[in-house]
């Protein structure tokens, strides 16, 4: 892959112009990661509506049908039901880990089995959670893919 | 579906040693051809049944337990009615049977998790290496 950078001064946002031969799955990937940059969620803090990129998230949880996006340090509400977040990160690299749960594959540590059949992800901040046993599937696919 | 034929197999082929382990204790000596058709037939209705059961999902690992054993040995129960297994073999027989067949299953697909675990902690940390290596 051939990668030109142009620094142009009156250039008012970035533009990414990609050239190939034939759509093929490698595009396809390249697309929806330079899309994934631009991705972010609407929360609430203080009174106020913020937008959180999607690549500052750690993990997304729904707790009493309220959606709560985890970050480093912070936690925010969000409006988003799971199930809208679910579509629309698929391509951020999050991936669902219980019913309750998603999380952004990029910052996973590592994952191990707990006595009582259930598995437990440590994130990068050190913080654990539990991952559903029916789930590792999809964790497995969705690390094929990076 | 791959995954479906090949755990209503697995569990079937499970099954069928399993009653043939009794059987050799009640000294007998073959298994009839539609006891492993029933036995085929329940363990396909178990494992589509089951999709349906693992969709709910508890906060308590025992609860989820109670109800995917629950579902199991009741329709082993009435299976049994249907296909008349009880003229031959009592059904505590029955009970003890589907637990083994159960727990088996269970460690089964603990080897497997923790195969598909084994493979995400290497590429998480194959990543990782790329990622400090840049």
């Amino acid at each position: 892959m051939i990668i030109k950078l142009e620094e142009n001064l009156t250039q008012e946002n970035i533009e990414v112009l990609i050239k190939y031969k034939r759509m093929n799955p490698t595009v396809k990937k390249l697309i929806s990661l330079i899309k994934s940059i631009d991705n972010t969620v609407r929360c609430h803090s203080e009174q106020r509506e913020i937008w959180v990129n999607a690549s500052d998230i750690y993990y997304i949880e729904s707790i009493d049908k309220k959606t709560f996006v985890y970050c480093e340090k912070s936690v925010y509400p969000s409006d988003y039901r799971l199930y809208q977040l679910i579509d629309a990160l698929q391509f951020s690299g999050f991936v669902q880990i219980s019913k309750s749960c998603l999380i952004n594959i990029n910052i996973l540590e590592s994952i191990r089995p707990l006595m009582n059949s259930r598995l437990e992800a440590t994130l990068s901040n050190g913080e654990r959670i539990n991952v559903t046993r029916k789930y590792v599937a999809d964790i497995k696919a969705k690390l094929q893919e990076l | 579906m791959n995954k479906l034929i090949v755990n209503c197999l697995a569990t079937t082929g499970l099954t069928l040693i399993t009653l043939a382990v009794i059987a050799s204790l009640y000294q007998a000596k073959f298994l009839c051809v539609s006891s492993v058709y029933q036995c085929f037939i329940v363990n396909i209705i178990m494992h589509v049944g089951l999709i349906l059961v693992r969709k709910f999902e508890s906060n308590y690992f025992v609860i989820e337990f109670i109800i995917e054993i629950g579902y199991v040995l009741g329709l082993l129960i009435v299976s049994g009615f249907f296909f008349k297994w009880y003229s031959s073999t009592p059904l505590w027989v029955l009970i003890l049977m589907g637990i083994v067949v159960y727990f088996l299953g269970c460690l089964l697909n603990i080897m497997k998790i923790n195969d598909d675990m084994a493979f995400i902690n290497k590429k998480l940390e194959f990543l990782k290496a790329n990622k400090n290596q840049k």
